[in-house]
């Protein structure tokens, strides 16, 4: 990892003071005893790296950024943890299933879902047009070449 | 009028039709002008701000100038598309560097970044340019004695400081516009907290325990039914909440509606033509409660 980089979410987690209400907010946190979003800053503030980046937990947070609102330090525990995901990611750790499916989707088709037969009855019974086709190719070529194309190929 | 680039995003126009139908005929309703955007693709999904977040800004940017190309300011129906859009928006408007990146990205598909478009929620829309009075005067059915579970969606609200729709701890929005419906919005235990979808796309089970939690707040207000203005919340609550009834013995079975099919209802318009039967998880009992006045 960069040091500017590292520095930049160290320096924001180091405003903690440890308060948990990150903790007491995170709906995750609620019925998944694996992420601890305040020890999880914890660790962060001290660099403690490995644990992070390769381990499961930064991919349970929802992005829900409730305790990023309720943090009365303004650490933004859950920008951080989307750093943390691309700094990851970045390093080879490979994102779980449903990112690369997701990813595979909109590379192929544009589109995060499928076109199915059933919804084009259903749309045509609710009197809605066809659906034009989605701009797949724009999107390959902007794809080609980064992060996003090479998970997508490794996958292969 | 009021006129929008409509950005329908993925999983309404290919999973949830109705949610498109019913959200066009209530913006018809009030004048509001829809035009069609060309060629556009995933917003892309907010989850893939983690996978890489330049490419994630680079292909949003590339919707948010298709609007430019239409000179017009983007109506979306989704808070994830709202979230990646608005939020993408934001970042380019003060960042020149990093604009600079992504239309040099853009040229390669002949397109370009201005940053003279504008992102709103149809939530938003509904409250800036009809306004409740014009909302609650179209109301001829009310749905007296509804009582309804208000979920805005984390991605309507939070981050706060760039979507700036409402009080992000909070919220009263969708509260106010459900009781113009003249159904009530009940209190529940943890109202703000997120319906789980996220979660479950690293662990299934996660994502499914956090919407168990909060089908049980909302049964133990007594609700008659969920409003959302999101599909992901909707697929959650509609469709994983089934996942969740089989796992614990029958026990919840809470409709879910989509608010301008609320708001459609309360107007007079006909259950028939709104697909509600396209819903998982049955609205029959709030049919039933509205159609017996309570």
């Amino acid at each position: 990892m960069k040091p500017e980089r590292e520095e930049a979410v160290r320096a924001l987690a180091r405003h903690c003071y440890q308060c948990g209400v990150c903790m007491g907010s995170c709906p995750v946190a609620r019925v998944n005893n694996g992420f601890h979003p305040r020890r999880l800053v914890q660790e962060i503030a001290r660099g403690e790296w490995d644990g992070i980046l390769t381990g499961d937990a930064i991919w349970l947070c929802a992005q829900c950024h409730l305790c990023s609102a309720m943090c009365p330090q303004d650490v933004g525990l859950s920008e951080l943890i989307v750093e943390l995901r691309n700094i990851a990611t970045e390093m080879g750790v490979d994102p779980p299933e449903a990112y690369i499916e997701n990813m595979r989707q909109i590379s192929e088709t544009g589109r995060l879902a499928q076109v199915s037969t059933p919804v084009v009855r259903r749309r045509q019974k609710l009197n809605l047009d066809a659906l034009e086709s989605a701009a797949a190719d724009e999107i390959r070529k902007l794809v080609e070449g980064t992060r996003f194309g090479r998970l997508l190929s490794e996958g292969e | 009028m009021a006129e929008y680039a409509l950005f329908l995003g993925c999983m309404i126009p290919v999973r949830l039709p109705f949610m498109e139908s019913s959200g066009r005929r209530l913006l018809k309703g009030f004048a509001i002008d829809l035009v069609e955007m060309p060629s556009t693709g995933c917003c892309p999904d907010p989850s893939l701000k983690s996978v890489d977040e330049v490419t994630w800004t680079t292909l949003a940017a590339r919707n948010l100038a298709i609007a430019e190309e239409m000179g017009l300011q983007i109506l979306t129906p989704c808070n994830g598309c709202f979230e990646t859009l608005k939020t993408v928006d934001s970042s380019l408007k003060g960042d020149t560097k990093l604009k600079g990146k992504v239309n040099q990205r853009l040229s390669k598909v002949g397109r370009e970044y201005k940053g003279e478009t504008e992102v709103k929620h149809l939530v938003e829309v509904l409250m800036d340019d009809v306004g409740v009075d014009r909302m609650r005067a179209a109301v001829v059915s009310p749905l007296t004695d509804l009582r309804v579970a208000v979920h805005h969606g984390c991605h309507l609200l939070r981050p706060s400081h760039i979507l700036d729709v409402d009080d992000p701890i909070r919220p009263r929005l969708l509260d106010n516009l459900i009781e113009l419906t003249g159904a009530t919005s009940v209190p529940y235990y943890k109202s703000n907290l997120c319906c789980g979808a996220a979660s479950g796309n690293a662990d299934a089970e996660t994502g499914k325990e956090m919407v168990r939690y909060k089908l049980g707040w909302m049964e133990r207000a007594g609700v008659d039914c969920i409003s959302v203005v999101c599909p992901t919340c909707f697929l959650q609550y509609d469709v994983t909440q089934r996942l969740v009834r089989k796992d614990s013995g029958d026990r919840f079975n809470i409709p879910v509606l989509y608010y301008p099919e609320m708001l459609l209802l309360a107007m007079g318009a006909e259950p028939e033509g709104l697909g509600l039967d396209m819903h998982r998880t049955s609205v029959a009992p709030v049919m039933e409660r509205i159609a017996g006045g309570g």
